[in-house]
């Protein structure tokens, strides 16, 4: 236990050292960022999977995300995760990178030593654009009124007689 | 002579299509619950407005060609090659329309991924995709998987007309004495497992303290998208987003189950279990999982040191082969990744897409069967040339029950495998024509055609449109085995020539 206060409070005073990395950046040269010291920033998305003495998220960077291994006691920090209504908390995580994990049966991942909420999330209110709606609209009615027709034009040519 | 096309096959091509346009307006009712259930409104206009189109579609058929004739071979095949390809036309609209997708082109090769159970993705920011855009992603691969006619045949077709286009789909067991009732089993067995494994992927996520609607989603998403070896995930870091070994392990048990024939499960469903032993696809199978392994494992031999244990070597390298392997394509590392493996290794699980898994289940590839005909026939040939002229020599294997090698049988097989191995290296040249490296470009293609779906990173949103066209056109001529589609050629061709 106190190794591991030792190592948390190197790692948070370290930060200060090191420079901000692209997630695409990591994922791309996991030789060159293996086992150091890396801050991201990045949206929260998807949900908290709980775990053994702590909880993955993931972070999302231009479209590439990354598993991010956190302390249980960082979890009230996150208040919300991106998902298609629900834009996440922006945060920025300072950990250890490791392009294959030990204690993670080899993920690539990295362990979070402090998380820092930039911009908080928020439910996002649906936008229908107005010509989506005109457009699905008279569609119906186009494509109701000809089935319509097609339909009284078969049930005429099936009659007996003609 | 080679009889031409008639109005006639025009009429009836047009009759069935119309009938399975409208069975896919009825199929994205689904997806249009899912958007309603999770208040996503925008999504179930996009529904709507694809509905609308099928059903429009679909009558315009059916009233230009209203009479059904019985449907003779190459009708079926044409049925089944146009099927397909509007089929992911259309199936592509609501996908365009969520805003996902940079163009037209890159849904159209989403929706054709799916069907295909191919895999291969170009949507962006997924994380951000609508529950309601999500489930119709799985569920295409879920339909696709087991076949876009099993869905119409089991509503719409007659019996004779039903093999004729059940063939088309590149299936050819009679389980059952019918193709129909032979489909509803397909069906009774998937939803069987629909129930059950989503079931165990969503304890798994509970456990993991994942809110218990979020965990079905998963759990049924990552089933439809397992079990019919498409590869689709929920979230853009596929299976890694679910950083669970437990996880990871019930999918290859869905992926295997996906991969063996859906005659072995009739098989093990009516009791006879030692069918899974004995069946000479299950064996082969088994062997070529075991022969790329191999290759991987030599392939990484200097590397292995690498990996902070045996179990995350194993982790690794077992889960991108047998995912390959079978077809499948879910994966636990990055693409960028996968780029960097040894080329040995790469070239193992190259050789196991390749290949594929069972005739008549969900995965892509030359499939077991056909190398396990080609080793029985190798076998025959030495052996005739080793006894006396006058022997008669005969060589069986078990699929089933007991079955000759004959040369009828080993052509086809061969031929298949040909156009197999032309496509494979034609996507690979291709690519390497746009500046691809030989080994990336040849993965690729092996991965488009044999509808498995892992991905060295060249296929992404930015990849040149003459490659995206040709991916597609891998994965339609893959999944439905060329012939469906040499047919509908010739007909369009006749038909412009006309």
């Amino acid at each position: 236990m106190k190794t591991k206060s030792i190592a948390f409070v190197v790692l948070l005073a370290m930060t200060a050292f090191c420079h901000g990395q692209s997630i695409p950046a990591l994922v791309s040269n996991p030789d060159l960022f293996d086992g150091k010291i890396v801050t991201v920033d990045g949206e929260l998305v998807g949900d908290i999977i709980e775990g053994k003495g702590g909880f993955w998220v993931n972070v999302l960077e231009a479209d590439v995300a990354i598993g991010v291994w956190c302390p249980s006691n960082t979890r009230e920090k996150i208040k919300f995760l991106g998902k298609y209504d629900v834009e996440g908390d922006v945060v920025r995580i300072t950990g250890v990178f490791h392009k294959r994990c030990v204690e993670h049966t080899g993920d690539t991942d990295i362990h979070a030593g402090s998380i820092e909420v930039l911009k908080q999330g928020r439910i996002k209110e649906e936008q229908i654009p107005i010509e989506k709606v005109i457009f699905a609209f008279s569609l119906g009615i186009v494509s109701l009124a000809a089935i319509g027709l097609l339909h009284i034009l078969t049930r005429r040519e099936s009659l007996p007689g003609d | 002579m080679i009889p031409d096309f008639s109005r006639d096959d025009i009429s009836v091509v047009s009759h069935y299509l119309g009938k399975i346009f409208i069975a896919f307006a009825i199929v994205q009712l689904f997806p249009v619950f899912v958007g309603l259930v999770c208040h996503e409104f925008s999504p179930v206009i996009d529904f709507f407005i694809s509905i609308i189109t099928c059903l429009a579609f679909g009558s315009i058929l059916l009233y230009f060609s209203p009479s059904p004739q019985e449907i003779n071979w190459r009708q079926g095949m044409t049925i089944v090659a146009s099927s397909w390809f509007l089929a992911m036309c259309f199936s592509a609209l609501p996908l365009y329309l969520s805003g996902h997708y940079a163009c037209f082109l890159d849904a159209c090769f989403e929706s054709m991924s799916a069907y295909a159970t191919t895999g291969l993705v170009l949507v962006q920011d997924l994380d951000h995709m609508s529950h309601a855009h999500n489930i119709w992603r799985h569920l295409m691969c879920f339909i696709g998987g087991q076949g876009i006619i099993l869905v119409a045949l089991v509503f719409f077709f007659r019996g004779g007309d039903a093999l004729r286009i059940y063939i088309g789909e590149a299936r050819d067991d009679k389980i059952l004495p019918n193709s129909i009732t032979t489909a509803k089993f397909i069906w009774m067995v998937s939803f069987t497992y629909l129930i059950i494994c989503s079931s165990l992927l969503a304890i798994i996520l509970l456990f993991h303290g994942v809110p218990f609607p979020r965990a079905v989603f998963h759990g049924v998403c990552i089933f439809m998208a397992g079990w019919d070896t498409a590869g689709f995930a929920p979230q853009s870091l596929n299976i890694l987003y679910y950083h669970s070994p437990a996880f990871e392990l019930v999918t290859i048990i869905i992926i295997l189950l996906g991969a063996t024939s859906f005659g072995v499960h009739y098989a093990v469903w009516t009791g006879k279990f030692k069918e899974l032993r004995e069946d000479f696809e299950v064996k082969i199978l088994m062997f070529t999982i075991f022969f790329t392994y191999l290759i991987v494992l030599v392939g990484f031999s200097s590397l292995i040191a690498d990996f902070p244990d045996v179990f995350s070597f194993f982790r690794t390298s077992f889960y991108q082969l047998v995912s390959g392997h079978t077809g499948v394509g879910y994966s636990n590392i990055y693409s960028s990744q996968l780029a960097n493996w040894p080329e040995l290794a790469l070239f193992g699980v190259i050789v196991a897409m390749g290949i594929g898994g069972c005739m008549n289940s969900t995965s892509g590839g030359i499939k077991v069967f056909r190398i396990g005909l080609f080793y029985k026939s190798v076998k025959r040939e030495i052996r005739r040339l080793a006894y006396p002229e006058s022997s008669y020599i005969k060589e069986f294997f078990h699929h089933q029950r007991e079955i000759s090698v004959d040369d009828t049988m080993v052509k086809t097989a061969m031929i298949i495998t040909m156009c197999f191995i032309l496509l494979y290296l034609s996507g690979a040249i291709i690519a390497s024509f746009f500046g691809y490296s030989f080994i990336h470009g040849l993965f690729e293609s092996v991965s488009a055609a044999a509808n498995v779906g892992l991905s060295v990173g060249v296929t992404s949103p930015l990849m040149p449109v003459p490659l995206k066209i040709w991916y597609i056109f891998e994965m339609w001529a893959g999944r439905l085995e060329f012939f469906a589609i040499f047919i509908l050629i010739r007909f369009l061709v006749k038909s412009v020539k006309r």
